[in-house]
């Protein structure tokens, strides 16, 4: 089993990109673009791997090894909070969503009303 | 949202400070261990929200209020970027040279605390925003009702 | 209809991206390693910190940082725009 990770992946990819099309909810089109973004941030972490390294820290560490990269590891420290603030303005949107439709239900939201 | 039974108030009063110092500990040690600002920050935000969970949102609105943490973002927010451009290049040198924050042995060794230049304020100040940021999403999102 | 050529074009995608995932370099030997083992050797003496990962946010890249602090202070004012009435 050659680039686990890498097949890992294109996996997730599956899954996300499948919620995204197949299913009607809006909730489920919030969970779906969660898991296409783990899918991305999976992927930029996993290209900077040394065989058998240890973390890039220098407190007390074993002597003689070799250490993983660091500035991958810093890029998607700031990948993942925009991950957050951009799941919290679409949950702010489908509350007003529900407010003004009273339903949930993509195919129902597509006629626009009022 | 209602609140919950006696004892979930009872855990909850005992847990809120050990997780608040939780989150301090790995927002300060961000230079030497594993962690830093925006770890920290959501760690504490974590707390606030198992306030909110245990006590209902009535009563934990007279605790946190939302326009209180909106204030304290902008505030975070504005030193950041006086503090690193401002100060960037001047602070640095200072703070290494005078040795409140000063130069750290070159190899493996136990960490110490008074070392890395300007990374200390920085950290604290990136902390403050990001627990302000989360902290303010969970006070609105949470006020919601079903009619 | 819009499902059958989803599906169509989701197996094509999946497809490629899998013959990709089995061409690509292999995990765990990369190529270009100048600038990552220059800033593990010297990240100690220029910052002082014993944290590579912090120092490379803090120091080497730290407008990054401050755009990142300007996406979450952009996303904050958004929700409190959205939701007005309910304070």
């Amino acid at each position: 089993m050659i680039n686990l990770p890498y097949i890992a992946v294109t996996i997730l990819l599956l899954i996300g990109f499948y919620g995204l099309i197949f299913r009607d909810n809006i909730i489920k089109t919030v969970i779906s673009v969660g898991i296409l973004a783990s899918a991305a941030n999976l992927f930029l972490v996993s290209t900077g791997y040394r065989a058998e390294g240890i973390t890039p820290i220098f407190t007390s560490v074993p002597e003689d090894m070799v250490m993983v990269f660091a500035v991958p590891q810093a890029l998607v420290i700031t990948a993942i909070v925009i991950g957050l603030a951009m799941t919290t303005l679409m949950l702010a949107l489908v509350i007003r969503i529900y407010k003004e439709y009273g339903t949930l239900d993509t195919k129902e939201i597509r006629r626009l009303r009022g | 949202m209602k609140e919950m039974s006696t004892i979930v108030k009872s855990i909850t009063s005992l847990m809120y400070i050990p997780i608040l110092v939780f989150g301090m500990y790995i927002i300060i040690h961000g230079h030497i261990l594993p962690g830093g600002g925006f770890q920290g920050g959501v760690i504490v935000a974590t707390g606030v929200a198992l306030v909110f969970i245990a006590y209902g949102t009535n009563k934990a609105n007279q605790w946190f209020s939302s326009k209180a943490m909106f204030s304290l973002m902008s505030l975070a927010a504005v030193l950041y970027f006086i503090v690193k451009n401002i100060g960037g290049k001047r602070l640095s040198e200072f703070l290494l040279e005078t040795e409140i924050f000063g130069p750290a042995p070159v190899g493996i060794n136990p960490g110490f605390i008074d070392s890395g230049g300007v990374l200390g304020p920085l950290n604290i100040l990136v902390g403050i925003l990001v627990f302000a940021a989360v902290s303010y999403a969970i006070i609105v999102l949470s006020q919601m009702e079903a009619e | 209809m819009r499902k059958k050529v989803g599906a169509v074009i989701l197996i094509l995608f999946f497809s490629f991206m899998l013959f990709g995932a089995s061409e690509a370099r292999d995990f765990g030997e990369p190529e270009y390693i100048d600038l990552d083992e220059h800033l593990i050797e010297n990240a100690q003496e220029d910052t002082g910190a014993n944290n590579v990962v912090t120092a490379v946010l803090y120091d080497y890249r730290s407008f990054d940082t401050l755009g990142e602090a300007t996406v979450l202070f952009a996303a904050i004012a958004s929700v409190m725009v959205v939701l007005r009435r309910m304070a």
